[in-house]
C-alpha cells in the first residue's frame, strides 16, 4: 500500500511541474488566441457557439491527459531505465481504489460531454418557427436554391482563380433564423458550411435541415471575422456590406466532387427582401404552386379550410400530433418529422394511414407523376395552411396578390 | 501429421474398419478434445450463418415497414401451400438426419445409410418444389426483382422490391439447401466407406447441425414471406 | 542508453537439435530443392509458416497502399486551377504523361484518377492490410506457442484462409488493373451502383472484400476454438499473456461482424449485377439502409484492427520494462468489453443522416466504448512505475504508440459528440483521427511488435541503432504528415477531394512533405530486415528476457515448436521471482525472498 500511494505521490509531484510550464499557461489564459488557431476564426451562426466552446473544452481536457500520460511515461522510462545487473525492484501490480477512479472519473467527464454534444446539436438542428425556409438540392456537381417566392439564384462568383466549375451564390439575410431544407436529386450529397459548424447529408426521397443564425454583416474584415470575405457590393450605386461563407459538399459524389461548392453570402436583410423580390422571375411562389397543384390534384379529397372530406384536412394539420392506423404517431421531436410524413403521402400513401382515415387509405400513390420541385411546393403550401407551420413565408414573401 | 492418419493403416490394424483406427490430430491430446474443438468450432461457424440471414431479416423488416402494401400484396402471390409442404419436408428430413447420426453413434450402418438418403430426397424434393413450382411460375409471368420486373397486374410500384428481398432470402436459403446437401452427399460415401463409427463419426454430427441451421432459416422465413398479410 | 547485452544472455538446454530426432529442426529448414521447399511452404500447416507467409503478403500489400498514398498526397501538393482555359495543379495526370500515360488537359481525368488511388489506397489498407496485420501473422505465429500448443485447432482451415485472403486480393489487384474502382472504401449507395457502368472494376473490388471476409471468419473461428481448447496444463485464463486475450476479443468480432459485411456486400454486388434495387433509392431502396448495414460491420471492425495492437502494446511494455502488467484482469476484461460495446455504437459514422434520437444513443455509447481503452492507457503506463525500462527499438515503438494512439483517441471524442461532429464529419480532421488510431495505433504496434518477435521468427537479431533511428524517422514523418491535418480539417477541408481551395495548401504541402519522410522511415526499416535476414547475427532464444512461453523455445522454433508439452509454473509476467529461461540468474538477480513473497 505505501508503494501505491508513493505512486500517486509521484504522479502530484510531476503535475505540478508540469502546470508551472509557461507556454501552457499563457495559451490556458488566452482563449479567443486557441479559437483562431484552430478555426480560423469563431462561428458566423449564432447555435454554433455552444460547438466550438465544446470542442475548445475538448481539447483542452485532451491536452492535460495527454500531457500528463506522456510526462509520466517519459519521466518513468528515464529514471527507472535498464541498469546491467540490476531487476525492477518489487511494486504492486494493482490498486483497487485507484483503479475505480480512473474508471469512473473519466465517466463523469464524458457523460458530461455527451449532454453538451447533445444540447448543442438539437440547437443547431431544430429551426425556430419563424426562420426563413430555402430549399437546397443537390445534383451531380452542383447546388440549387430556391426561396420561399420561387426566387433562385443566377449568380456565380468568379471562379478563374480558385477552381474549374461554376460556384453559384446563395443570398441569406443577415440577423434573422435561416433554414435549409435539404434534399437529393440523384446521389448522396452533404450540405456543409464550415464558417457556421454544420452540415446534413442530402439524400434522395427525404429532406433534411439545419438552421442557423448569422450577424449581419458590417463589411469590415474585424478580429471577428479575420479570414472571412468580407466588403462590400455596389448595387445601383448603394454600397451593400456582405460576408461570404463556403458551401462544400462533404459527401463523396463522384468526378466533381471537390469542385461541388458554393458561396453563402449574408447581406443585410432590407437588402435580402429588396434582392428576393427582384429574383422572384415571372414563376410562381413554392405556396401559390402548390396552391394551384392542391387546386387540380388534391382538394377533391383534401379541404384547404377545415371542412371534412375523404382525407383529412390540411388546415391547422402541420406540427399538430397525429397517430396513424396499426398503432404510432408522428415523432414530433424530429424537425423534418411532417415534411417527411407529407412527401411520404404523397408517394406511398399507404405507408402511414391517419387514425380515422383507414385501415388502407383511398388514397393513389403520386409517384412518377410529380417532380421535386412541385413536391417541394405542395409542402410548402401544406406549412402555410397551419397555425404551427411558421410564419417565414407570409412574412418574408409580400402578401401574393389574392 | 493431419487428422486423417487413418489413411496409413499400419499392417497389425489392417483388420479394423477405418473407423476404429481414427487417431486425432497430433496437436490434440486425445480424440475427445478435437471433437469438442470441432464442435465449438462449428458452432462459431453456425453462429455467422445466423448473422448472414439476420441481415437478410433486418431487410426485410426495413422495407416492410416502408411498403406496407407492397409487402402484403406481394405474400398474396405466394401459395402457402407449397410453402407449407416444403416446411413439412425440411421438417421430415431434419428428423432423419438427426436419426443417422444416432444410428451412426450406436454402429448400425445401414440405419445410419438409409436415414441419410432419405434426407438427401428430402433435400432435393425441397428445391425440386421451389424451382418448378415456385420459381418458374412467376418468373414466367414477370413477378421478377428489381429491373427485371415486367409483371402487367402489380398493384403496387414497389412490388419488385417485394420480389429483390423474395428472391435473395429464398435464393440464398436454397443455396445452403444445396451446400447442405452437398455435405450429406460425403457423409454418406464416407460412411459406407466405413470412416464413421461409434468412435469417430464428428463429420456427421457437424453436417447434422448445418442441416438443422438449413432447417431453422426456412422455419423463419415461411410464415415472414408467406403467412403475414 | 543501454539496450539488453543479448551476447551475455546465456543459451542453455536447446541449443543442438541432435536429440529430437530428424523432422524436428527449426521450421525454417528448407527441403533441399528449391521447388521442394516451394512446395513444402505453399502446402504448409505449420502456423509458423502461415504466419510468416501472411506477414509477407501484408508488408507487400502495405507497400502497395502505402504507394497508393503517395500519389493522394502528391496530388494534393496543388489545387486544380483553370489558368488561361489551361488546367494546372493537376499532379498526377502530369506525372502520368512524364511516362507517356496520356494529357493533362482533361480536368475529370485528374479528378477521376485521384478518386481510384484514395479508394485503392483505403481498400487495400483496411481490408489487405490491418485487418489481416496482427492477428493473420504475428497471431498465427504466436498464439499456439504462447498456450504451449503445437499448433491452432484446425491447421488445414488455417492454411485455407490463406489461400482465401490470396484469392480476395487477387480480386482487388484485378480490379486495379482494369482500372479502379472510385467509390471511396465504403462503397456508398447508390454512388457505388450508378458509378462505373460497365461494372466490372467496382464489382471486383467488392467481390475481392467480400472473399476476404470469409478469411477473416475462418481465422477468427480458428482462433477462439484454439484458446479454448488448447492450452497447456497449467494454463488458467488468468495465466494467458494479454496478447493472447487481445487476439481472442479480436477473433470474437471477427466471428460476430463479418457475415453481416458479408451479406452487404453480397446484396451489392446483385445490385450492381442485377439492379434489384434494395439500395437503390431510385427503385425505391433505401441507401441509409446500406449505411447502417456497412457500419455495423466496420465499426466493430475498428477494434478488430486495434484489440491486437493493444495486445502486442501489453507485451512490449511488460517485457521491455521487465515488470508486471499494471491491473492485468482490469487490461484483460477491458479487451472483452471493448468487444462486446463495439457492436452498438456503429451509428457514430452516420451523425448526419439520421434523426435526433438514434443520433442521442450512438453519441452516448460512443463515449461508453472509450472507457475501456482509456483503463487500458493508465495501467500501461502505471507499468512503467519501478520497472526496469530498456531504450530499444521494441519500447520505442510502444512509447511512440501511447503517443500516437492517444491524439487519434482522443480526437475520437469530438467526434463521437453531436455537436461538434455536425462540423467535423466528412473533414480532414477524420482523416487525421483514423490515421492516427490505425496507423500510429495499429501499423506502429505491429511495427514494434515484428522487432519484438523478429529474433523468434527468423532466428536473426537486427541492427538495433538502424531500427532506432528508423522508429525515430517514422514518429517524425507521422506526425508531420497527419497532425497538420487535423488543424485543416477544423479549417473546413472536406475529405475525398482531388482539390481544393487556396487557403489550405501551405498545410496539404507540409503533409506531403510528411508523407516523404514516412517513406524513408520504411524503407530504413526494409533494409534493415533485409540485411538482417542475408546477415544478421543468430538470434539467442531470449533476448529480451521473456517469460511467455514463445521465449522458452528456440529462435526459430523447431516444427512442433516444444520438444514435450510445457507446463506453466509461473504467470506471464512474473518477473518479480522467475529468471527468465534460458538467462543466467547471475544476470538476473532476484532477491533472496523472491520466491516466497505473495505476487499481489
Ligand atoms: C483502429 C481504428 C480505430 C479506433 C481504435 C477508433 C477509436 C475511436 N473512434 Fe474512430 N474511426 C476509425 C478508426 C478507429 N477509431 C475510422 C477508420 C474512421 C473513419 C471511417 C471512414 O469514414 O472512412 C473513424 C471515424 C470515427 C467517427 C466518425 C466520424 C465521422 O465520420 O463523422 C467517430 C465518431 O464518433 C469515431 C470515434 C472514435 C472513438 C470515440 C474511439 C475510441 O475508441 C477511442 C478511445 C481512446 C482514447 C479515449 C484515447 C486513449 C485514452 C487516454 C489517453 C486516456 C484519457 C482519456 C479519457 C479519460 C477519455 N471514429
Ligand atoms: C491502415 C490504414 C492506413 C494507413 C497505414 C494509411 C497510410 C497513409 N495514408 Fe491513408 N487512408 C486510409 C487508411 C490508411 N492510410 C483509409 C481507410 C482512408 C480513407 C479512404 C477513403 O476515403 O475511402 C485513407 C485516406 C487517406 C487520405 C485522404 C484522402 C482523401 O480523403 O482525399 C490521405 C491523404 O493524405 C491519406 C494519406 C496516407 C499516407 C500519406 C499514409 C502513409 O502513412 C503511408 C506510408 C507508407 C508508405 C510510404 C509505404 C512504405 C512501405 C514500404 C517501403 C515497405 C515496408 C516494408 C517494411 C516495413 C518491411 N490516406
Ligand atoms: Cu456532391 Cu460530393
Ligand atoms: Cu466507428
Amino acid at each position: 500500500m505505501s508503494n501505491a500511494s508513493n505512486m500517486v505521490h509521484g504522479l502530484g509531484a510531476g503535475l505540478s511541474e508540469l502546470l508551472t510550464s509557461a507556454p501552457l499557461a499563457a495559451a490556458a489564459a488566452n482563449p479567443g488566441a486557441m479559437t483562431k488557431l484552430w478555426f480560423r476564426a469563431p462561428a458566423q451562426s449564432a447555435t454554433a457557439h455552444t460547438a466550438d466552446e465544446l470542442f475548445l473544452f475538448i481539447f483542452w481536457f485532451s491536452v492535460l491527459a495527454f500531457v500528463v500520460l506522456m510526462f509520466l511515461m517519459v519521466y518513468w522510462s528515464v529514471k527507472y531505465r535498464r541498469r546491467p545487473g540490476k531487476i525492477a525492484p518489487p511494486s504492486p501490480s494493482h490498486n483497487t481504489p485507484l483503479e475505480i477512479a480512473w474508471t469512473v472519473l473519466p465517466l463523469v467527464l464524458l457523460a458530461y460531454i455527451f449532454f453538451k454534444g447533445f444540447h448543442g446539436y438539437v440547437d443547431q438542428l431544430v429551426a425556430p418557427a419563424n426562420a426563413l425556409e430555402i430549399n437546397i438540392r443537390g445534383q451531380k456537381w452542383n447546388w440549387t436554391a430556391e426561396y420561399p417566392n420561387g426566387a433562385t439564384t443566377g449568380e456565380f462568383k468568379d471562379t478563374s482563380t480558385i477552381g474549374t466549375q461554376a460556384m453559384p451564390i446563395f443570398y441569406v439575410p443577415g440577423d434573422r433564423p435561416v433554414k435549409f431544407k435539404i434534399t437529393s436529386l440523384d446521389v448522396l450529397h452533404s450540405f456543409w458550411v464550415p464558417d457556421f459548424r454544420m452540415k446534413q447529408d442530402a439524400i434522395p426521397n427525404r429532406y433534411t435541415s439545419w438552421w442557423f443564425k448569422s450577424p449581419a454583416p458590417d463589411g469590415v474584415d474585424d478580429d471577428a471575422t479575420d479570414g472571412i470575405d468580407e466588403g462590400f457590393i455596389t448595387v445601383q450605386g448603394r454600397q451593400i456590406p456582405y460576408r461570404d461563407h463556403w458551401i462544400f459538399c462533404a459527401e463523396y459524389c463522384g468526378t466533381y466532387h471537390a469542385e461541388m461548392y458554393g458561396i453563402i453570402r449574408v447581406v443585410p436583410e432590407e437588402y435580402f427582401n429588396e434582392w428576393m423580390v427582384a429574383s422572384a422571375g415571372a414563376g410562381l411562389s413554392p405556396i401559390e404552386l402548390g396552391a394551384k397543384l392542391h387546386k387540380s390534384k388534391c382538394a377533391s379529397c383534401h379541404s384547404a379550410d377545415g371542412s371534412k372530406n375523404t382525407g383529412p384536412t390540411w388546415k391547422n394539420a402541420y406540427g399538430y400530433p397525429v397517430e396513424f392506423h396499426g398503432g404510432g404517431s408522428l415523432d414530433l421531436s424530429d424537425p423534418n418529422a411532417w415534411d417527411n410524413y407529407i412527401r411520404e403521402s404523397i408517394l406511398r400513401p399507404q405507408a402511414k394511414v391517419h387514425l380515422g382515415y383507414g385501415p388502407t387509405s383511398q388514397m393513389q400513390s403520386f409517384e412518377g407523376q410529380l417532380k421535386p420541385e412541385q413536391i417541394d411546393a405542395i409542402v410548402a403550401y401544406y406549412r402555410s395552411l397551419s397555425d404551427r407551420g411558421g410564419a417565414s413565408e407570409a412574412e418574408a414573401t409580400p402578401p401574393p396578390a389574392n | 501429421m493431419t487428422t486423417l492418419d487413418a489413411r496409413n493403416p499400419s499392417l497389425a490394424q489392417e483388420a479394423l474398419p477405418a473407423h476404429e483406427r481414427y487417431k486425432h490430430g497430433h496437436h490434440f491430446r486425445n480424440s475427445a478434445d478435437e471433437f469438442d474443438a470441432c464442435k465449438t468450432g462449428f458452432w462459431l461457424f453456425l453462429a455467422t450463418e445466423v448473422l448472414l440471414f439476420a441481415g437478410l431479416f433486418v431487410a426485410y423488416g426495413v422495407f416492410r415497414m416502408l411498403y406496407p402494401e407492397a409487402f402484403a400484396n406481394g405474400s398474396h402471390y405466394l401459395d402457402w401451400r407449397w410453402g407449407g409442404l416444403n416446411t413439412v419436408v425440411l421438417l421430415i428430413s431434419s428428423y432423419t438426419m438427426a436419426m443417422s447420426i444416432h444410428h451412426t453413434q450406436h454402429g448400425r450402418k445401414n440405419a445410419a445409410t438409409i436415414n441419410l438418403l432419405i434426407t438427401l430426397v428430402c433435400g432435393l424434393g425441397f428445391l425440386l418444389i421451389k424451382f418448378i413450382f415456385e420459381y418458374a411460375p412467376k418468373w414466367e409471368v414477370g413477378k421478377r426483382p428489381g429491373q427485371f420486373f415486367f409483371y402487367p397486374f402489380s398493384q403496387d410500384a414497389h412490388e419488385p422490391l417485394w420480389w429483390s428481398v423474395y428472391y435473395c432470402a429464398t435464393g440464398i436459403h436454397a443455396l445452403h439447401v444445396i451446400i447442405g446437401m452437398g455435405l450429406i452427399a460425403r457423409a454418406l460415401v464416407r460412411l459406407r466407406m466405413g470412416y464413421y463409427g461409434p468412435k469417430h463419426y464428428t463429420f456427421v454430427e457437424l453436417t447434422g447441425l448445418y442441416w438443422h441451421l438449413v432447417d431453422l432459416v426456412w422455419i423463419f422465413l415461411f410464415p415472414l414471406l408467406y403467412l403475414i398479410h | 542508453m543501454s539496450t539488453i547485452d543479448t551476447s551475455r544472455a546465456p543459451e542453455l538446454g536447446h541449443g543442438d537439435h541432435g536429440g529430437h530426432g530428424g523432422h524436428h529442426g527449426p521450421y525454417l529448414q528448407g527441403k533441399g530443392s528449391f521447388w521442394a521447399t516451394v512446395w513444402d511452404w505453399a502446402t504448409t500447416v505449420d502456423h509458423k509458416k502461415i504466419g510468416v507467409m501472411y506477414l509477407a503478403a501484408v508488408l507487400f500489400m502495405f507497400f502497395l497502399g502505402g504507394v497508393a498514398a503517395l500519389a493522394v498526397r502528391l496530388e494534393l501538393l496543388e489545387p486544380v486551377r483553370a489558368v488561361n482555359n489551361q488546367v494546372t495543379g493537376q499532379m498526377l495526370p502530369q506525372i502520368a504523361e512524364l511516362f507517356g500515360l496520356g494529357g493533362a488537359e482533361n480536368a475529370a481525368w485528374g479528378n477521376d484518377l485521384y478518386n481510384r488511388f484514395f479508394t485503392i489506397h483505403g481498400a487495400i489498407m483496411v481490408f489487405m492490410v490491418i485487418v489481416p496485420s496482427v492477428p493473420a501473422s504475428l497471431g498465427n505465429f504466436l498464439l499456439p506457442i504462447m498456450l504451449g500448443a503445437k499448433d491452432v485447432a484446425f491447421p488445414r482451415l488455417n492454411l485455407l484462409s490463406w489461400y482465401v485472403y490470396f484469392i480476395g486480393s487477387i480480386f482487388a489487384v484485378l480490379a486495379l488493373v482494369l482500372g479502379g474502382a472510385d467509390t471511396g472504401w465504403t462503397f456508398y449507395t447508390p454512388y457505388s451502383i450508378t458509378t462505373d457502368a460497365e461494372y466490372w472494376k467496382v464489382t471486383f473490388m467488392v467481390l475481392g472484400a467480400f472473399v476476404l471476409g470469409f478469411s477473416s471468419i475462418l481465422t477468427g473461428i480458428n482462433f477462439v476454438v484454439t484458446v479454448h481448447k488448447l492450452r497447456a496444463p497449467g494454463m488458467g485464463w488468468f495465466d494467458m499473456p494479454l496478447f493472447v486475450w487481445a487476439v481472442y476479443s479480436t477473433a470474437i468480432i471477427q466471428v460476430l461482424a463479418t457475415p453481416v459485411i458479408g451479406i452487404t456486400l453480397l446484396l451489392l454486388i446483385f445490385e450492381r449485377v442485377f439492379r434489384i434495387g434494395i439500395f437503390d433509392p431510385a427503385l425505391g431502396g433505401d441507401p441509409v439502409l446500406y449505411q447502417h448495414f456497412f457500419w455495423f460491420y466496420s465499426h466493430p471492425v475498428v477494434y478488430v484492427m486495434i484489440l491486437p495492437g493493444f495486445g502486442i502494446i501489453s507485451e512490449l511494455i511488460a517485457v521491455h520494462a521487465h515488470k508486471k502488467i499494471f491491473g492485468y484482469r482490469a487490461v484483460a476484461f477491458a479487451s472483452l468489453g471493448v468487444a462486446a460495446v463495439s457492436f452498438l455504437v456503429w451509428g457514430h459514422h452516420m451523425f448526419t443522416s439520421q434523426g435526433e434520437l438514434s443520433g442521442a444513443i450512438f453519441s452516448a455509447l460512443t463515449f461508453l466504448v472509450a472507457i475501456p481503452t482509456a483503463v487500458k492507457f493508465f495501467n500501461w503506463i502505471a507499468t512503467l512505475y519501478k520497472g526496469s525500462v530498456a531504450w530499444n527499438t521494441p519500447m520505442l515503438y510502444a512509447m511512440s504508440f501511447l503517443f500516437l494512439f492517444s491524439i487519434g483517441g482522443l480526437t475520437g471524442l469530438p467526434l463521437g459528440a453531436l455537436a461538434t461532429d455536425m462540423h467535423l464529419h466528412d473533414s480532414y480532421f477524420v482523416v487525421a483521427h483514423f490515421h492516427y488510431v490505425m496507423m500510429g495505433g495499429t501499423i506502429i504496434a505491429f511495427m514494434g511488435g515484428i522487432h519484438h518477435w523478429w529474433p523468434k521468427m527468423t532466428g536473426k537479431m537486427y541492427n538495433e541503432m538502424l531500427g532506432i533511428i528508423g522508429c525515430i524517422v517514422v514518429f517524425i514523418g507521422f506526425n508531420v504528415t497527419f497532425f497538420t491535418q487535423f488543424i485543416m480539417g477544423v479549417q473546413g477541408m472536406p475529405r475525398r477531394y482531388a482539390t481544393y481551395v487556396d487557403q489550405f495548401q501551405s498545410w496539404h504541402v507540409v503533409s506531403t512533405i510528411g508523407s516523404f519522410i514516412l517513406l524513408v522511415g520504411f524503407l530504413i526499416h526494409a533494409a534493415n530486415f533485409a540485411v538482417s535476414l542475408v546477415m544478421g547475427r543468430k538470434a539467442p532464444a531470449n533476448p529480451w528476457g521473456g517469460l511467455t512461453l514463445e521465449w522458452t523455445t528456440d529462435s526459430p522454433p523447431e516444427t512442433h515448436n516444444f520438444p514435450r508439452e510445457p507446463l506453466v509454473t509461473h504467470g506471464p509476467y512474473d518477473y518479480e521471482r522467475t529468471v527468465p529461461p534460458h538467462w543466467d540468474p547471475k544476470d538476473y538477480p532476484l532477491p533472496a525472498d523472491a520466491k516466497s513473497r505473495p505476487l499481489h
